[in-house]
């Protein structure tokens, strides 16, 4: 049992896949661990559905192996392939009832009917779906077509379960709901999840792990906190919501510390947290809301301070996305902070007026590539 | 307050916003299906006197006539029924695979596909069932061949057999057994098949649990669409019958063209339209309303 725990629950190698336009998924490698979530986070069309594909057996890889449970599952046919797939649009049988969706699976395998009965029960139980039995899916509503299909998958036990944007259609607040009751299911039972989405909120919330995927490679494989906190190349950044990035030449100054001339000319101070050679930097990258906004006239010496002018607020309910336009810099440069709701009503702080920008330098990450 | 309810009555009657849409079709079928079949309903039970003129007084003569003992008609019925049910069996087994492998490797062809299944039925009837009257005949170009090359040594008798008349119908039906299938076949959303297999059935349990019941409403559709000509149909064996296979609708025909029979005829045209709406009913209950979809 304790040798089972280091194998992991499914291990890409190397693979390729390649369509008649393009190549979908090129040289991607990672390793989901035993019964955690793992987030395949990208924009449409990254590849990331084909490789859920080629797990899942709908697809064959092109080159490098996918391995289920340490055992390589390549020429196995995906019918014998201990994964089960909730797909995008859910796939409900539409002409079978609720419970006879559910058991559909047990019965290819020949499960006897006693047993069918008990499991479909608990499963109702665990999606509270009790007393849906008998509907079809076209009687039923959104989040309850999305939990039948998790158990219908779920009922099989299988290694791993992939989900492929099952959320994506449904309304902001069943997603959120789903996204807890996703979380407390796969808790429950331990199985591991490979979920594959374009919403990086979800990815967040729901994730042990996030691989980010762009154009059929990875960029970077880290929990949800060091994804968003520190993404290594731009991409990422930008996927994340971190709007203000800075490309420019770095230069170490002291031991722990990096000095970034930006293209347009500010100097912007970073802290290396994790020893990145100097040659390798290429730019910085700061959330919004990690950005201080101060009264024009206040005096701050403190590093990564500049003066801008507001020149756009939007109003997003807990924040006001304001776009300040910095003064004193070559090209037109603006940076985009997130502005406490009271704070933007304030007068000093209203489109025209003059602030003072500042962030801390360890809010400043430091992107490679 | 009846007054009321006489004014609702009225104005509900009177409200016309919905005659641009029902109307026109209503009166169509009123006019060219409904009145005619009144016609030959109240026709079938007249009598009909020596020189062959209708006479006005009910009876039910026609009726018994057409059942009694050694009738000729109930037997073309039952031989109706047989054929039809042949010809539409045939068509399903045929049409079903035809349809499922131009939905599954149609590709780019798809459409052109679909134009070979229907060209066929664009060009007259008649002349259809004339060439393949010229194929299976003697002299014909399936005799002639067998002939020349010695394998039998007296023509092969085809035409003028159920056979001919069986293989005549499947001939003119099979595309309308084909569309209905394929439209069913093509509106099965692809994720539910990999679901399946995903969930572990064989292709075989995909083909039966999944694109079989999914593909209900086509045959039954199907079915409608050829069962029930066929059911009908007098010119097919009429041509390929000649004078030796009659169907009930070969009976109609020739108690109205031939022996000028109008009042002997309308009771036939009458049980036979009736068995067909039955027919229909039967069809379209099994079948759901998927049955109705694919045939429109």
């Amino acid at each position: 049992m304790e040798n089972n725990e280091h194998i992991p629950c499914v291990e890409l190698k190397k693979l390729v896949k390649r369509f008649p336009e393009t190549v979908a998924v090129e040289n991607v490698s990672l390793k989901v661990k035993q019964g955690e979530v793992f987030s395949l986070l990208g924009p449409s069309g990254c590849g990331k559905t084909t490789t859920l594909r080629i797990i899942a057996g709908l697809e064959t890889a092109d080159e490098g192996e996918v391995l289920i449970d340490g055992q390589v599952v390549n020429k196995i046919p995906p019918y014998r392939r201990n994964c089960n797939l909730v797909f995008q649009n859910l796939a409900l049988f539409p002409h079978m009832t609720v419970e006879e969706n559910i058991a559909y699976g047990l019965e290819r395998r020949k499960t006897p009917k006693t047993e069918i009965k008990e499991k479909i029960g608990k499963m109702l139980d665990l999606m509270h779906l009790a007393g849906m039995e008998k509907r079809y899916p076209a009687q039923i509503s959104g989040g309850q077509k999305q939990r039948i299909a998790l158990a219908r998958s779920l009922v099989l036990e299988p290694k791993i379960l992939l989900l492929d944007e099952p959320l994506a259609s449904l309304d902001r607040k069943i997603r959120k709901e789903l996204q807890v009751e996703l979380r407390r299911i796969q808790k429950e039972l331990g199985i591991t999840f490979f979920y594959v989405t374009h919403d990086q909120r979800v990815a967040l919330a729901i994730s042990d792990t996030i691989a980010v995927m762009r154009a059929g490679r990875l960029e970077q494989i880290a929990p949800p906190d060091e994804i968003y906190d520190t993404p290594r190349t731009k991409f990422i950044a930008d996927f994340m919501g971190a709007t203000n990035i800075f490309s420019g030449r770095a230069a170490l100054k002291g031991d722990r510390e990096v000095r970034l001339e930006s293209d347009e000319g500010l100097v912007i101070f970073a802290f290396n947290h994790k020893n990145i050679p100097v040659e390798k930097i290429t730019g910085i990258s700061v959330h919004p809301e990690r950005i201080h906004v101060l009264a024009g006239d206040s005096k701050s010496r403190a590093d990564n301070s500049f003066k801008g002018k507001i020149v756009e607020m939007v109003y997003q309910g807990d924040f006001v996305e304001t776009k300040i336009l910095l003064l004193n810099v070559e090209n037109s440069r603006s940076i985009i902070v997130h502005l406490n709701t009271k704070l933007s009503q304030k007068s000093q702080f209203s489109i025209g007026k003059v602030v003072l920008v500042q962030w801390d330098k360890e809010n400043s990450n430091i992107l490679q590539d | 307050m009846a007054n009321g309810r006489v004014r609702k009555f009225l104005t509900k009657k009177l409200n016309l916003s919905a005659f641009p849409v029902v109307g026109p079709i209503s009166i169509w079928i009123l006019l060219f299906v409904l009145m005619p079949l009144a016609v030959i309903f109240i026709i079938s039970f007249l009598g009909r006197d020596i020189k062959g003129s209708i006479v006005p007084s009910f009876s039910l003569d026609n009726y018994r006539l057409l059942f009694s003992e050694g009738s000729e008609y109930a037997k073309s019925i039952l031989r109706s029924i047989l054929f039809a049910f042949a010809t539409n069996a045939a068509c399903l087994i045929i049409g079903y695979p035809m349809a499922y492998w131009i939905v599954k490797y149609g590709g780019k062809i798809k459409p052109f596909l679909l134009l070979l299944v229907i060209v066929p039925s664009w060009s007259c009837y008649v002349v259809r069932i004339y060439a393949l009257k010229q194929l299976i005949g003697y002299p014909g170009i399936i005799n002639n061949f067998l002939l020349n090359i010695g394998l039998v040594s007296s023509p092969i008798e085809i035409l003028y057999t159920p056979h001919a008349v069986i293989l005549g119908l499947i001939y003119i039906w099979l595309p309308f057994m084909v569309l209905p299938i394929y439209a069913s076949l093509e509106g099965i959303d692809p994720s539910l098949l990999e679901a399946s297999v995903d969930l572990g059935a064989t292709p075989a349990e995909r083909f039966l649990t999944i694109t079989l019941p999914l593909s209900k409403g086509g045959i039954f559709g199907g079915t409608i669409l050829t069962f029930i000509p066929a059911f009908g149909d007098w010119i097919v064996p009429l041509l390929l019958g000649g004078n030796k296979v009659w169907m009930a609708g070969t009976y109609i025909a020739h108690y109205f063209i031939v022996m000028g029979d109008l009042p002997l005829g309308s009771s036939m045209t009458v049980f036979l339209t009736t068995a067909i709406v039955l027919m229909i009913y039967i069809c379209i209950k099994l079948g759901g309303e998927q049955a109705i979809e694919r045939i429109l």
